[in-house]
């Protein structure tokens, strides 16, 4: 009778440790794609990117253009303070020249020029960083006005 | 009670090899969407001898000379406009050293840099242009994380 309920025991054990495993192995894939490919990765990857391209552009010894083609439909893109901001639109917008509200998983990514540089891009599908005369500007395609 | 012991330590042990596969699990994905480490510190100690709002030599025709370094201009106070204050994760320290003239080496360093031991050392061939007169050199970039 003892044995009987020892060997209960251990296969609700078993099954359970079984289930378990099953759902960890189910939701790490997903875990590891909704990292990977999710808003905050993309948003994180993003600012990081721009960032770098920000640095590169920086150190330019000359006059140059390049366009970065992005996939931020949905967000805010800020350059200010030698940081770039992604916000997401569902917490923010942008309301004479100026963000209001706040996102709480925004991305951010620090660069260094010596130009100072401020941006807010809404939705940017292209973005055009120029450099002139040693001063960088940030704008997305079909939008040639001043960042 | 002897059931409870068993559960809670079975619990445990479980936590910990969830937590355990979910580190590595992030580990893995955090390396995949960092930008690798000597890009971002190359383009930045790049711009020490390829801007002319750094160091590179500027004619004065406005044409900046891209790895040649205006040894007058070999100050702390360009090295800060060249790198103002800023977020960014690393701090250089660096020595310009002149084979050929009568000039000891100059150093600069980041306002964020804090002396230590600890350091990754990047060595560029540069030229230098001191009084007229162009002179091989070496630029020698102490790099430290922040």
């Amino acid at each position: 009778m003892r044995n009987m309920k020892k060997r209960g025991d251990l296969i609700t054990i078993s099954i359970i440790t079984i289930i378990l495993a099953v759902v960890i192995a189910l939701m790490l894939p997903k875990v590891a794609k909704d990292k990977a490919t999710g808003v905050i990765a993309l948003k994180t990857a993003s600012a990081r990117d721009i960032a770098l391209t920000l640095n590169v552009m920086c150190s330019s010894p000359y006059d140059v253009k390049a366009k970065q083609s992005l996939r931020l439909e949905g967000f805010i893109l800020q350059i200010s303070g030698n940081q770039v901001k992604l916000h997401d639109k569902q917490y923010v917008h942008v309301e004479n020249n100026r963000i209001i509200g706040k996102d709480p998983t925004m991305a951010a990514y620090p660069f260094s020029c010596q130009s100072r540089v401020d941006s807010i891009l809404d939705s940017p599908k292209i973005l055009v960083v120029t450099k002139k005369d040693g001063d960088l500007f940030v704008t997305k395609e079909n939008d040639d006005t001043k960042a | 009670m002897s059931n409870w012991i068993f559960w809670i330590f079975y619990i445990i042990a479980v936590g910990i090899t969830i937590a355990v596969i979910a580190s590595i699990n992030l580990y893995f994905i955090n390396d995949r969407v960092t930008i690798p480490k000597g890009l971002e510190e190359s383009t930045l100690i790049s711009r020490l001898y390829s801007s002319g709002e750094c160091f590179a030599y500027k004619d004065k025709a406005g044409k900046v000379h891209a790895g040649t370094i205006d040894f007058g201009k070999f100050t702390q106070e360009q090295m800060d406009k060249c790198f103002p204050e800023s977020k960014v994760k690393y701090a250089f320290y660096a020595t310009l050293e002149v084979s050929d003239a009568e000039a000891s080496a100059k150093s600069v360093k980041t306002r964020n840099w804090v002396e230590s031991p600890q350091f990754r050392e990047d060595i560029e061939d540069v030229l230098v242009l001191k009084d007229g007169e162009l002179y091989r050199a070496k630029l020698r970039v102490k790099i430290k994380d922040v």
